[in-house]
């Protein structure tokens, strides 16, 4: 028997089985098991190890102006929110900006920068300074990814130095 | 924002720590488990703010302000009638003239001088007044005038508040009129009649 004879007999006999099979009431049921543990990610700039920094630069001419100055550049804010879809959870994107920025001797609140979204799925604001600053919630299961863009004030003299300071973002299923 | 399939496969290639429950603290970070989760993550800030100083006597810009008083022959050399200016300033008062200071550079000092090579405002003919004829107040303690002089090394220093001098203030000149000098018009810009004030960071 040759390979084109094997072919229309595999073929002719799958046509029997099923033919036979679908005369039954058969109810097809597809197991597709619901995740058993909730799940959070969240990337705040560049994957891994490393802190990314914002960084801004006040022009001497406009030092304390009120022009607002604009981070050279965005900061990419990846988010996967996933939770069972019978039991769907609510993630919590807050922020922590209760340590202000200092220079050694100065400080500078971080209520001085804002920010602006790319896409709206983090809106745009302004730190408050506190230790919990509820920024968005989102319903299980969602992806979000959003770029950010960091606006200092400038409407204050400050002592002359670099600032530096940190925020912790914290991705939570409460 | 996109919705999950139910079948979700997270590439993993950055730091991924698994806790049940608890907290992560990473740039990259993803926990699993049940009840209260929270995933932390930094970010850092850095603002560069320059060092200024700011110094402002009289008119914004290049204009020079010019003070002019015309001391009455009744009360000339009385020093009981000092006279105020009858003109120049840049406020609207005759006399008057608007400072600002602004330094976020620690203690400053402002110096004053003159062109007149330490010997006073001249007349046409080379008689002179000496600055010491020429008083200065200021509404503002926090931003006093250093004391006019022939010499012009006289200074003051603006109160500072940690390293920031952020003062206003209006200093009114007048003419303390203590003698009695020969008739003529003194000073201008010609004739050692220009005043500089120099703030500085020593």
């Amino acid at each position: 028997m040759n390979r084109h004879w094997l072919r229309v007999t595999a073929h002719t006999l799958l046509y029997i089985m099923l033919s036979a099979w679908c005369q039954q009431t058969v109810a097809i049921v597809f197991n597709i098991p619901d995740r058993t543990v909730p799940r959070l990610r969240l990337i705040v700039g560049s994957s891994g190890p490393r802190i990314d920094e914002v960084d801004f630069t006040v022009p001497l001419a406009d030092l304390g102006n009120g022009n607002p100055i604009t981070s050279t550049s965005s900061i990419s804010f990846q988010m996967v929110i996933r939770a069972r879809a019978s039991s769907p959870l609510t993630g919590i994107l807050s922020a922590d900006s209760s340590t202000p920025l200092s220079n050694g001797s100065s400080t500078l609140p971080f209520g001085d920068i804002s920010w602006t979204s790319r896409d709206g799925d983090i809106p745009g604001g302004t730190f408050d300074g506190t230790a919990y600053q509820v920024l968005v919630t989102y319903p299980s299961s969602v992806r979000v990814n959003d770029r950010l863009t960091f606006i200092y004030a400038n409407t204050r003299i400050l002592e002359a130095g670099t600032y530096t300071g940190r925020v912790v973002y914290t991705l939570a299923f409460p | 924002m996109k919705k999950l399939k139910n079948i979700l496969l997270i590439s993993s290639t950055s730091l991924a720590i698994a806790m049940l429950p608890g907290q992560a603290a990473s740039e990259a970070v993803t926990v699993t488990g049940n009840g209260n989760i929270q995933a932390g993550v930094n970010l850092d800030f850095r603002i560069n703010i320059p060092s200024v100083l700011r110094f402002r006597v009289g008119s914004p810009g290049g204009t020079i302000n010019e003070i002019i008083f015309d001391p009455p022959a009744a009360t000339l050399g009385d020093p009981l009638n000092p006279v105020s200016a009858t003109s120049g300033g840049d406020t609207g008062t005759p006399g008057d003239v608007s400072v600002q200071i602004i330094s976020n550079a620690g203690v400053i000092t402002i110096t004053e001088s003159n062109n007149s090579g330490g010997a006073g405002l001249a007349n046409l003919v080379g008689n002179r007044i000496p600055y010491a004829e020429i008083g200065t107040i200021s509404d503002n303690s926090d931003l006093s005038p250093p004391v006019l002089s022939n010499s012009g090394t006289n200074t003051s220093s603006p109160t500072i508040n940690g390293s920031l001098t952020i003062e206003n203030a209006t200093w009114t000149y007048a003419y303390l009129n203590t003698a009695v000098y020969e008739s003529g018009t003194y000073g201008t810009s010609a004739r050692g009649g220009r005043v500089t004030y120099t703030a500085s960071n020593p």
